[in-house]
């Protein structure tokens, strides 16, 4: 009888250690998933955004020739224009010749790209463009 | 015990993953600012490259072939970016070419350059920096080949470059690089045109 008490202890344990473990093995699978499930801070690619959008947009009127055409005439707002149309509407956009600082914010992130220009069909001429973008 | 063991185990267990989550979280920022960064680069001499592709097209069509807007545009660059610069640039007329070597690599190289099938067949000449140098030519066949070396940043650059010199034709080799705190972005373009 008495080792049976001694066995019956022991099956006791046993299972109180198993689920202990599971309880254990249960709480690190919740926390997990809480832990990746959002970052623990939030980065902020709003910036990089700002940037790629400005710089997507210049792009595509640098090949196909419209920044060039633009520049040529020093038709900053026209270019301007073409850019505002294809950024978010969240983003403000400056364009300089002369990559002056006189009309941006000073109070906030403000991302610029430049492109240089060096003719416009036969003719050659020497152009630096900036175009600069904040988030409203 | 052996309960409160594994308790602790997984109290430990966890406080690794908490720190392994932050880690990720930390490089997939720094990997997208570098990506940003990286590209933000690349546009810029993509941008170098593709003016000196429309000149040498838009020199194509003009009765007086040289290298001055070449030159000029290339000193106007180095006055805002750090830019490192070679050229070479070659106009045929019948069996006539002329050959100009650009160096604004921020220090003087030894520049060669063989031609086959020319008159002259090597010019060697020693380029201080921010200066073009000019050598005419003339060859017994066609097709040739211009053969050029010169040291940038230590490395010996050498490039072949085919030439034909029936007709009008115009060749442009640039090797630019554009440095930005540790980083660069480089790129070589060969441009061929033929009226």
């Amino acid at each position: 009888m008495g080792k049976r008490i001694c066995g019956d202890t022991n099956m006791v344990k046993a299972y109180l250690y198993t689920i202990e473990l599971m309880i254990t093995l249960s709480i690190v699978f919740l926390i997990i998933t809480f832990v990746f499930n959002a970052p623990s801070f939030r980065p902020d690619f709003g910036k990089n955004v700002i940037k790629k959008s400005i710089i997507n947009s210049a792009e595509y009127m640098y090949y196909n020739d419209e920044l060039r055409k633009f520049m040529e005439n020093n038709n900053e707002s026209l270019v301007e224009a073409r850019i505002i149309q294809m950024v978010p509407d969240t983003i403000t956009i400056e364009v300089s010749d002369n990559c002056d600082t006189a009309n941006l914010p000073q109070f906030l992130d403000v991302y610029r790209v430049k492109y240089y220009i060096a003719g416009y069909q036969e003719r050659y001429f020497f152009k630096r463009i900036c175009i600069s973008g904040w988030e409203q | 015990m052996k309960g409160q063991m594994f308790l602790i185990a997984g109290i430990i267990l966890l406080l690794g993953i908490i720190t392994l989550a932050n880690i990720m979280n930390i490089y997939s920022v720094f990997e997208e600012m570098r990506h940003t960064e990286a590209s933000d680069m690349n546009y810029r001499v993509d941008n170098i490259a593709r003016e000196y592709e429309y000149m040498i097209s838009a020199m194509s069509s003009q009765s007086q072939i040289n290298s001055n807007n070449i030159r000029s545009f290339t000193e106007n660059i180095t006055q805002y970016e750090d830019v490192e610069i070679f050229f070479l640039l070659a106009y045929a007329n019948n069996s006539d070419y002329t050959m100009w070597a650009g160096n604004y690599l921020k220090d003087s190289i030894n520049f060669t350059a063989n031609m086959s099938y020319s008159i002259i067949p090597d010019w060697n000449i020693f380029l201080d920096d921010k200066s073009v140098s000019f050598i005419i030519n003339n060859a017994t066949i066609t097709d040739i080949e211009i053969n050029i070396s010169y040291t940038l940043n230590n490395e010996n650059e050498k490039q072949s470059l085919p030439m034909r010199i029936t007709n009008n034709s115009i060749i442009g080799f640039f090797d630019v690089r554009l440095n930005e705190n540790d980083n660069f972005a480089k790129k070589r373009i060969f441009v061929n045109r033929t009226w």
